[in-house]
């Protein structure tokens, strides 16, 4: 990826990531920012360090983007993120949610269907192209079991990914997490026509 | 960042990474297997053992850059010509595979790149092909592995989370 597709890049992710929060706020009836986001290029063998581990216990949602091009969208936090996560989705006070039963995977499996379908139309309105949400899966394991869903996809074609981390602030609370989105070659491809021609 | 406490006996063995060590005090981990496949091989004899951390079926499928042992019909020869390289012999070794896990459980996934089983079938295929035999395998189901072999005694042992560690 060369210079201008990568400045592109963040700026969809970025502007991806504020419309899904825009999205969360809509769905739980208030107000959440994004205090701060940054995007990074990492060695796709190291990305389960980024979140304590690959062997820390952790919840992921994922999704995948089908329609001009193919792509991954993978949230991953520790339990007690997902936790107080599910406590903001649920109105309920901070520290209510002490395990993710179906109810509570449930709740985060919508959050992932808002923040997923809010990014990619995101993406859409930016570039022109047409990209449509898989149902997301929610599951709690090792933080390297889950991302290797993402991994082995992304290791066929290249060795590096970009990461982008939010913290996000609602009216009582703030909560930080970790949003893989990695676009397959074809997307970049897109996007790469689409800088030249914008 | 990385939160993983080891000491300097332990070897983690990353994405896409072998090792092989006769140091009887070592031990060589995969943390954290979900598609992906450990190859464990040791030689009671030489008391050499090695891992491989292997991500992906074929390297006829993707670009070959990066770690070596990133797919599994590069990844096992590597291993292997490593341990002969301090005393091990292919023909004592004793080899285990563990990982191989679908992930996604969810409706809708079910055929979803399907990578640990295949990863599984290449591990035995190259292995056979190579005129060796498997001894066990833990592959499959839809639970994170973490993986360990004990240079000294040649045991595997295998944790998912939340049960007891159990010896493969």
């Amino acid at each position: 990826m060369n210079s201008v597709t990568q400045g592109r890049w963040a700026e969809l992710v970025s502007k991806g990531t504020t419309n899904a929060m825009s999205g969360l706020s809509q769905m739980i009836g208030q107000e959440i920012s994004v205090t701060s986001f940054t995007l990074r290029r990492t060695p796709v063998a190291s990305i389960a360090n980024l979140v304590g581990g690959p062997d820390v216990m952790s919840v992921g949602i994922y999704l995948t983007a089908t329609g001009s091009a193919q792509g991954h969208i993978m949230l991953v936090y520790e339990p007690k993120i997902a936790a107080a996560f599910v406590d903001l989705l649920m109105c309920q006070p901070a520290n209510t949610t002490t395990a993710l039963g179906e109810m509570e995977r449930s709740a985060l499996g919508e959050m992932g269907n808002i923040i997923g379908s809010f990014f990619l139309n995101a993406l859409a309105d930016s570039t022109g192209l047409d990209f449509r949400p898989s149902p997301p899966a929610v599951m709690m394991d090792m933080a390297g079991a889950l991302l290797d869903i993402v991994v082995a996809d992304i290791l066929l074609t290249q060795d590096e990914v970009f990461v982008a981390e939010a913290t996000f602030h609602a009216a009582d609370r703030e909560i930080s997490g970790m949003f893989f989105v990695v676009p397959s070659e074809g997307l970049m491809s897109a996007l790469l026509e689409w800088g030249k021609a914008a | 960042m990385n939160r993983v406490d080891v000491s300097d006996r332990v070897s983690v063995i990353g994405l896409g990474e072998w090792k092989a060590s006769k140091d009887d005090d070592a031990e060589l981990v995969c943390l954290g297997l979900g598609s992906c496949v450990a190859l464990c091989a040791y030689d009671p004899v030489a008391r050499v053992g090695g891992m491989a951390h292997m991500v992906l079926p074929s390297s006829r499928e993707g670009r070959v850059v990066g770690p070596g042992a990133k797919f599994v019909d590069l990844g096992v020869p590597l291993l292997l010509q490593d341990m002969e390289k301090i005393g091990a012999s292919r023909s004592r070794l004793v080899l285990k595979i563990a990982g191989g896990a679908h992930m996604i459980s969810a409706a809708g996934f079910n055929g979803h790149l399907n990578i640990g089983e295949r990863n599984a079938a290449s591990a035995r295929d190259v292995i056979s092909q190579l005129g060796l035999r498997l001894r066990a395998e833990d592959v499959g189901g839809a639970r994170g592995r973490t993986v360990r072999l004990r240079v000294g005694t040649g045991q595997v042992v295998v944790s998912t989370a939340g049960d007891q560690p159990y010896a493969l």
